[in-house]
């Protein structure tokens, strides 16, 4: 499966700014409280100068909360790593106002490889 | 952006909410903010729409780190790190901490004062150029005064444990 956005298309929006890129208010709570980062700028910022580390594509779904019901949406997962916190991150681009969404910039919740510190051995076995 | 469209389904239908909300920041105070955001009602999302939020948490950042600056100022002064002190070993320009004390401060500055604050005696390591077989023993002598003479430490295992003198670049084993 591959992403239905170019994660370089959206890192230049965040270097763009605010004018193209919006954050969910529940985004920007998650944000500011698993990674410090207390405003909209900063998200923006983080993001445009790949703060964004080790990052990997997880999946691409249909934006079911899209409100514009005509068109379609798809919503773009990541995980990532800053130093040891493991991330996640979910965006969607807006057709009809040509704007970004970060719908969600949180903690991961899952346990990502370096949590994992025998999956590398798998490797031996197969 | 316009104020009063939803930026994500175009609808005019949005209610704006105010909240009080808190932070802290690192090793410092509690600070309180007026979270400001709008809802719409068609699609249910909702955002800082004007950027209000932002701009009053840093008002209020603001405030709480001049706090936190002027009091880890007064804090070190009591540990004998005086202003002078720690301009002379950190390469200062004199009068820097009095700039910080005054509000004019920045970020790195927080930074160094909330390291030195965790780890006062670095301005030991500091005085002497950040020497690196200085720095060592000053965390040895660190640890060992910290640490070892702590009751739940297991003196035998643990000092022979800590110091492995095998390890490539190890230390002498302390006993005692």
């Amino acid at each position: 499966m591959d992403p239905s956005y170019s994660i370089k298309k959206f890192k230049q929006a965040c270097k763009q700014g605010k004018s193209k890129v919006l954050v969910l208010r529940y985004a920007k709570l998650t944000a500011r409280k698993d990674f410090g980062l207390k405003t909209k700028k900063e998200i923006l910022r983080f993001v445009a100068n790949d703060g964004l580390e080790h990052l990997k594509f997880i999946c691409t779904n249909e934006w079911r909360a899209n409100p514009d019901k005509k068109n379609s949406a798809k919503v773009d997962s990541y995980e990532f790593y800053s130093g040891k916190l493991y991330g996640y991150i979910a965006f969607v681009f807006i057709e009809k106002t040509q704007m970004w969404l970060i719908k969600s910039f949180k903690k991961n919740e899952n346990s990502g490889v370096r949590h994992q510190p025998f999956q590398v051995l798998e490797k031996l076995i197969h | 952006m316009k104020q009063n469209t939803c930026p994500l389904c175009g609808s005019k239908e949005l209610k704006k909410f105010k909240k009080q909300s808190s932070d802290r920041i690192t090793l410092g105070e509690k600070f309180f903010f007026e979270e400001v955001y709008f809802k719409c009602l068609v699609c249910h999302e909702a955002f800082d729409l004007l950027g209000e939020t932002d701009r009053n948490y840093r008002i209020a950042e603001k405030k709480a780190q001049k706090k936190f600056v002027k009091k880890t100022i007064e804090e070190l002064n009591k540990k004998n790190i005086s202003m002078s002190f720690f301009e002379r070993v950190f390469e200062l320009p004199i009068r820097t901490l009095s700039r910080w004390k005054s509000g004019d401060f920045s970020f790195v500055s927080l930074a160094l004062l909330r390291i030195v604050k965790t780890y006062p005696w670095l301005t030991d390591v500091a005085e002497h150029k950040f020497e690196e077989e200085f720095a060592r023993d000053v965390l040895i002598q660190k640890v060992d005064h910290d640490v070892i003479n702590t009751k739940a430490y297991n003196e035998t295992s643990s000092i022979d444990y800590f110091f492995d003198s095998g390890r490539e670049g190890g230390y002498q084993t302390v006993n005692g």
